[in-house]
């Protein structure tokens, strides 16, 4: 009998935490990309929250036990839909554009960038040695601008932590890591687009500057 | 519970569990990754000039002149 629970617990043994739902958080908006001077000052505007076009919505992810069988579910904290805009947005401030959120450009040039967030989610590949969190991020951008551009483009990352065990960290990193990977292939592809077009983004003169006042009041 | 009776149920639990994980996979492989990611950005239409908020709109084209019967005119 003692050999049969100890059989028992040893094969249960790589289910680890898998019974407990966790929630994964957005990472540190400073540290999604390094900072550079690829946006020389150019304004865009981004509409937040990205539409949520995932197929799951219910959750973020799934932890599996040893057995590859879906055990829990992991959440986010603040919806994908949020969590991808508000990343974007901070990847593009830190690499030197002008980001307004969801507020009008300060031109007719300025840009607006939307998104359908498609895909969220994390979840761990069980391999022989090895258990392997996954964070895929799936995201369609749609750039538009009052003076006549409208581009789109679909994107998809995967982000990975390879382990041992799947600890609730290694899902965090994952996620974290799938984050910072997605912000800079957007950054880089909305840079490029806008350096096509070099008359996007730019801020008027100082001189119109001054006379922008805050909203409401006369100046 | 004989120790019998338990490894039994045991085997049965497992295989379940191995044919219920069996593709159960939300996220894509790895290779699929750079065939969902668009080579580039579809322009669905490119960006004019800018006019500025304050520019005059566009002047309307001049009415066209009446036309000119071709038929003569009885006197």
């Amino acid at each position: 009998m003692s050999a049969v629970c100890g059989l028992a617990a040893l094969l249960f043994a790589p289910a680890g935490c898998a019974f407990t739902d966790m929630t994964v958080h957005p990472p540190d908006p400073t540290r999604v990309v390094a900072p550079s001077s690829l946006g020389r000052g150019r304004e865009v505007v981004i509409t937040a929250p990205f539409a949520d076009a995932r197929a799951i919505r219910k959750r973020c992810g799934m932890k599996k036990n040893g057995y590859n069988v879906d055990t829990a579910d992991v959440h986010c904290s603040v919806t994908p839909s949020e969590w991808v805009a508000r990343a974007l947005a901070a990847g593009l401030a830190q690499s030197g554009f002008n980001v307004l959120i969801n507020q009008p450009g300060s031109s007719p040039a300025t840009p607006r960038i939307e998104g359908d967030v498609v895909t969220f989610f994390v979840e761990p590949k069980i391999n022989l040695f090895t258990y392997v969190p996954e964070t895929d991020i799936g995201v369609t951008l749609h750039v538009t601008s009052p003076t006549g551009l409208a581009a789109d483009r679909s994107f998809y990352f995967k982000g990975g932590q390879d382990t041992f065990l799947g600890t609730d960290d290694t899902f965090q990193d994952s996620a974290s890591d799938a984050t910072r990977k997605a912000v800079a292939g957007m950054v880089g592809a909305i840079t490029e687009l806008l350096d096509r077009y070099p008359q996007l983004g730019v801020l008027p003169p100082a001189g119109r500057i001054s006379m922008l006042t805050p909203a409401g009041s006369e100046p | 519970m004989s120790g019998r009776r338990m490894s039994a149920v045991l085997a049965v639990m497992l295989t379940g569990s191995f044919l219920t994980g069996c593709e159960r996979y939300v996220v894509v492989d790895p290779a699929m990754v750079p065939s969902l990611n668009a080579r580039d950005w579809t322009i669905r239409s490119q960006p004019g000039v800018s006019t500025g908020p304050s520019a005059p709109p566009p002047v309307a084209a001049p009415a066209a002149a009446p036309a000119v019967s071709a038929q003569p005119v009885q006197l």
